[in-house]
């Protein structure tokens, strides 16, 4: 029996409405990638050089307060969590056989998202913005991006319990416990701080809670659910061992949680608040091994299949990020690192492997994976897109070397007290001009992402576009199975 | 333990033959048996020994008025609580009230407030007039230090309890250079009740009339049969801590 | 794991656990403070905001000055916080109960603010600030703030809260740069940020 909602389209057949949505969020999912990055630049572009015309100075609208929540929110909520959104749809549809019944409340909810993306971002750049981390739109504003949340999860996991109620693969437990996690914390961050709007020390509590939620219980598993399709499919073999995905998962679920108060360590908060996300920041580690022993003797031997499939090299890729960003997080949080590190560049490394590294590679393989497959379109120019892997992971590798290292700067100058202040600011401009480059190099790779969707969406599929992105695995030689 | 299939090898994808879908299926269906390293272990009882050595150390006693991570300071937050130190307390009073007039320095103001700093009324020995004056308050033309000052204060009986009176003073007869013993509340206590039917300010004429007695002192050290009287002023300060 | 039910249980349960001990706990442990009261001088710690104050969130929170400016203390163990005189004991829970909204930060491009208005209180000096940074210190890399200012022909008297610039930022004779609504506001609030009261929970520390 074939679904409608995953299977590929042919010649004849008409695209269902939840294909459609899919690849509705998909694109606009692709097209927020390019809007957050610009500003992200912009905003690089505004710590090197702050006085700078080219830079806005002056412009209220785009001044440096306003451009940086300008690319957080856009990047999160418009390009991880809209495109997310639509590859856990897929892959959820696909595995487990399920047709997506509410087409049009999908595409009812992205609309929704969409548009109350769009109002906030006019309203956090006119001045509205609330100031609270990720929760800067205004609350008659973000309650669309809520409502439309709330609607499309609830229903899905309705439709999930109601007519294919089994977990039969790895990845399903993570996109489900994803799409679980999402609207809980989503609902606690909306609710009980901007909803109730609780003041006093409650506020950034919870709202650091709330972050910290977005990136590790819902972007991440939801990469690494994708992670456990494409690696597995991109070398043509099934994952490893079903005994290190459960510690995998149930290790990864029972410490992200309590892993809250990363970017407040120091600060007024309980010691033993503190103590417990250190705690959680550095056990981390485990299931990260875990998983991480698992891929490996997964990709054991076939590591060269990364080259020519993309979406597999992005995958890969992508996980190695996650690893250095679990060890990066687990060494920053303790306190006599976080004595140096705390508010230097340093604490960006973290946000870069995790949300630009892991979390964006892991998608734009998805991407590549999906589109082709849901809308009868195939690649092209496999150079283009070759040379944005590379400049994808040159700009984030050297993004994350020099927060690490100017953070180094920083943090050892901010340490001392008897170095001035505007000195140590003074130190660190040429870190601030490598994170302008390296930024760039991120918006030119992100913008050749975005040229060959659009050049995919105007070409069929044909064998020669099919294989550009994901030529056939070989079939696996008897020394390699004996290998694995 | 592997998902036991009741399904063919590619059960989930689209149609078989479809050139999207040159590979046979998809594989995350699937999760084989392999074992979990051997290592794994260890580092698993290793982290878990680290836990709750970590936990136990560093969390404060999960109290959540502890702020402070170092193990010393959790103790002192929950242990019994210390009595403040007079001469702080005093300080605070001070600010609070007396600054006005006598000056942060314990200056005064010439011709109206006499300074405290060194004044021979606050670091003398004849605490008697000292506390009385703080009680009842002081009216018309003073002689301190050689300078005269006219001006008037008020009782402040009815302001201040005993061991407030005590701090002020303990404090104004120890900052500015100042160095007399402190003042007990018991002596305070003495005062009032000795002074406990007037109802008019003093005046300096007055305060000379009342016989010089240091009522700190016999309340400090209260009448001990043969003991030697210290030398006045220097006598080191008990001390209330 | 092949059915849905046991799965979910464990998901939610152990998010409950976690939500449990980082979201409620904190939220009804923090909703217990009470301001301290010293005993001996009667004195309230921390004092509430004056209502201009609670105006200036807004106009902080707008221009995001949060990116670039914390608003904590930490100890001495683990900070050189005090050290350079942004306190004189670190900050806890307690002394931002009064406030509606709380931008404790994360980065520090620009210096911490949490005792701005102990160390500066005169309003012209953040006027100058926010209309040109460069002018205070020629390193800076704060951004400025033209749009808080207003550029008028002096009618009658100059005013009072006119900026006294000079050089290339100099208004043309006749005319004076005033701070609008927005600016005194943000600067209210500025000045207002001070925690150098005493808590017993955050005892000074002895060198």
């Amino acid at each position: 029996m074939i679904n409608d909602t995953a299977a590929p389209l042919r010649a004849g057949r008409t695209l269902r409405l939840s294909q459609a949505a899919i690849a509705f969020y998909l694109l606009t999912g692709t097209a927020w990638l390019i809007i957050a990055s610009l500003f992200w630049w912009l905003n690089t572009a505004q710590a090197f050089a702050p006085n700078a015309r080219y830079a806005f100075a002056g412009v209220p609208w785009l001044t440096y307060g306003r451009v940086w929540p300008a690319f957080t929110n856009t990047f999160v909520f418009g390009w991880a969590s809209l495109t997310g959104l639509g590859v856990a749809l897929y892959f959820v549809s696909r595995l487990s056989r399920l047709s997506w019944r509410a087409g049009v409340m999908i595409l009812t909810a992205g609309i929704i998202w969409n548009l109350s993306l769009v109002l906030g971002l006019w309203h956090v750049l006119g001045g509205g913005s609330t100031g609270r981390e990720l929760l800067e739109i205004n609350p008659s504003i973000s309650f669309g991006l809520f409502l439309a949340a709330v609607l499309i999860i609830t229903w899905l996991l309705v439709e999930f319990w109601a007519y294919r109620n089994e977990l039969r693969s790895v990845p399903l437990w993570y996109l489900m416990a994803a799409l679980l996690c999402f609207i809980w914390v989503f609902t606690t961050g909306q609710v009980i701080v901007n909803s109730w709007h609780t003041g006093g020390p409650t506020q950034p509590a919870i709202q650091s809670w709330y972050v910290n939620g977005l990136y590790q219980l819902w972007l991440v598993p939801l990469a690494l659910g994708a992670a456990y399709i494409l690696i597995p499919e991109g070398v043509q073999r099934p994952v490893y061992s079903l005994a290190l995905a459960r510690i995998g998962f149930w290790g990864y679920g029972a410490i992200a949680v309590w892993a809250g108060l990363f970017s407040f360590l120091g600060g007024p908060f309980p010691a033993w608040m503190q103590t417990v996300t250190i705690v959680a920041n550095v056990l981390l580690i485990l299931p990260v091994l875990a998983l991480f022993a698992n891929f490996h003797r997964t990709l054991n031997g076939r590591y060269g299949l990364a080259g020519p499939n993309l979406p597999l090299r992005f995958a890969v890729t992508g996980f190695f990020l996650f690893v250095a960003a679990t060890f990066w997080s687990a060494f920053v949080s303790f306190r006599t690192v976080d004595f140096i590190f705390h508010f230097t560049l340093g604490m960006e490394a973290r946000w870069t492997l995790l949300l630009a590294g892991f979390v964006s590679f892991t998608l734009i393989g998805s991407v590549y994976y999906v589109l082709p497959r849901l809308l009868d379109r195939g690649w092209l120019a496999p150079g283009m897109m070759r040379l944005q892997f590379w400049l994808a992971s040159v700009g984030v590798g050297l993004l994350a070397l020099d927060q690490v290292v100017g953070g180094l700067v920083q943090g050892y100058g901010l340490a001392d007290a008897k170095i001035e202040f505007s000195a140590v600011v003074d130190i660190i401009r040429p870190f601030l001009l490598v994170r302008f480059v390296a930024v760039g190099m991120l918006f030119f790779s992100y913008l050749l992402f975005g040229l060959s969707v659009l050049l995919s969406m105007c070409f069929r599929y044909s064998e020669r576009t099919r294989t550009t992105a994901e030529p056939v695995a070989p079939v696996e030689t008897p020394a390699e199975v004996s290998v694995a | 333990m592997s998902l036991e299939s009741s399904e063919p090898n590619r059960p989930y994808g689209p149609e078989p033959g479809h050139p999207l879908e040159p590979s046979p299926g998809m594989f995350p269906s699937e999760a084989g048996n392999g074992p979990v390293p051997s290592w794994f272990l260890g580092v698993f009882m290793v982290a878990v020994f680290w836990t709750g050595a970590y936990l136990f150390t560093y969390s404060g006693g999960f109290d959540s008025s502890v702020f402070d991570f170092k193990p010393k300071y959790g103790a002192a937050a929950s242990g019994p609580a210390v009595p403040p130190d007079p001469k702080e307390v005093g300080r605070k009073l001070f600010s609070a009230n007396c600054i006005t007039c006598h000056q942060a320095n314990g200056q005064g103001v010439a011709g109206q407030f006499p300074p405290l700093a060194g004044s021979e009324w606050v670091n003398s020995d004849a605490t008697n007039r000292l506390i009385g004056i703080v009680l009842k308050g002081l009216q018309g033309p003073v002689q301190v230090k050689g300078q005269a000052y006219n001006n008037a204060m008020q009782a402040w009986e009815a302001q201040y309890t005993d061991q407030q009176f005590a701090a002020i003073l303990t404090y104004i007869r120890s900052d500015w250079g100042n160095n007399a013993p402190p003042i007990p509340a018991e002596a305070v206590k003495q005062m009032r009740e000795q002074l406990k039917d007037r109802k008019e300010q003093w005046t300096m004429a007055e305060l000379l009339k009342m016989p010089a007695q240091d009522v700190a002192k016999n309340a400090a050290a209260p009448p001990a049969a043969g003991q030697a009287p210290a030398p006045a002023g220097n006598a080191p300060a008990p001390q209330t801590k | 794991m092949k059915r849905f039910t046991p799965y979910l249980l464990g998901v939610l349960g152990l998010f409950l656990l976690g939500w449990l001990g980082m979201v409620y706990y904190p939220y009804m442990a923090f909703a217990e403070l009470r301001p301290d009261r010293d005993s001996t001088t009667n004195e309230v710690t921390p004092p509430g905001l004056p209502g201009t104050a609670v105006q200036g969130f807004r106009v902080y929170a707008a221009n995001g000055c949060v990116e670039c400016h914390s608003q904590y203390v930490r100890d001495k163990n683990e900070g050189a916080d005090i050290d350079r005189k942004w306190g004189n004991r670190r900050t806890v829970a307690r002394d931002y109960m009064n406030d509606g909204d709380v931008f404790l930060g994360s980065s520090r491009l620009g210096p911490d603010l949490t005792n701005v208005g102990a160390r500066q209180k005169d309003a012209a000096w953040y006027y100058k600030l926010l209309y040109r940074p460069t002018s205070l210190n020629a390193e800076s890399g704060m951004p400025a703030y033209p749009w808080l200012f207003i550029k008028r022909k002096i009618a009658g008297q100059p005013s009072a809260d006119a900026l006294q610039l000079a050089g290339e930022d100099a208004p043309p004779p006749g005319w004076e740069v005033v701070p609008n609504n927005d600016a005194r506001e943000l600067v209210g609030y500025l000045r207002a940020l001070n925690r150098t009261y005493p808590l017993p929970e955050a005892p000074e520390p002895k060198e």
